[in-house]
């Protein structure tokens, strides 16, 4: 009787904390913690493409691009193209490592606004 | 007499092979990141602008091909199905959609979710069909 009711508790522990929703979290500070040369009002369109390359997705004609970055073992950040992205986003590991930089243009092509939006 | 024990192998082994436990929603099966309803909700149709929606929650996964439109969708676990072989999660589809204008403001914006049987996609279809979008036709992105 003592075992069953260890074993139900267990499993109510599982469920409850065990498979906690991922939910968006947005880092949108003026200048990024994550990328330094990324400052609103001062960082260039020329200067993002240079550092970060080609980008994932562009909105608007091109008023707003978007990169994904993942996190390595060692913390740091680097451009991955779209096409390694899972279709469906399964798997655990691989979510939490993973971030998506949203960069909106002014008409003269300096950042107006950024956020980096990732799930925790 | 024969029959009637037949019958019932088969009933039970029905109810004892298959069995459907449900579940508060919880976790994540596919999709980024779950949605709040409060982040949907505090989107101002009229005010919020197309960038406005993209700083906030990312590239969405499906988009039209003007921009007109996103979607974001997750699924989450809503119950265990087990059987003799073992269990699975059965998971609910969750759509969040936005239509813009053409200055990129906010016109319409939906969570959409289907009752644990339903089909999520096809409910999706028909607000975006309510909401004027005519060729239901997406670009992955």
């Amino acid at each position: 009787m003592f075992t069953t009711k260890r074993v139900c508790l267990a499993f109510l522990f599982a469920l409850l904390f065990g498979c906690t929703p991922k939910t968006l979290v947005i880092e949108n500070q003026a200048q990024s913690d994550i990328m330094p040369f990324i400052r609103d009002g001062i960082t260039e369109r020329e200067e993002v493409l240079i550092r970060l390359g080609k980008p994932a997705s562009t909105y608007k004609g091109s008023q707003i691009i978007t990169y994904w970055l993942w996190k390595d073992e060692l913390g740091k950040f680097v451009v991955i193209p779209k096409q390694r992205l899972p279709h469906d986003m399964r798997g655990t590991g691989f979510k939490e490592n993973l971030h998506n930089l949203i960069l909106v243009f002014d008409s003269v092509d300096v950042l107006e606004r950024h956020s980096i939006v990732f799930i925790r | 007499m024969y029959k009637r024990w037949v019958m019932l192998f088969f009933i039970s082994l029905t109810l004892i092979g298959c069995i459907y436990i449900p579940l508060p929603e919880h976790g994540l099966i596919s999709g980024r990141a779950m949605i709040h309803q409060k982040d949907i909700d505090a989107l101002e149709p009229g005010k919020t602008t197309l960038a406005d929606v993209l700083l906030m929650f990312g590239d969405p996964q499906e988009r039209s091909y003007n921009d007109e439109y996103f979607c974001y969708n997750w699924e989450r676990v809503k119950g265990v199905l087990g059987t003799i072989i073992g269990d699975a999660p059965l998971g609910k589809t969750h759509y969040f959609c936005t239509k813009f204008s053409q200055d990129n403001r906010l016109v319409r914006r939906a969570h959409i979710e289907a009752s644990m049987w339903g089909d999520a996609r096809k409910k999706r279809d028909e607000v975006l069909e309510s909401w004027g979008k005519e060729d239901g036709k997406f670009a992955e992105n």
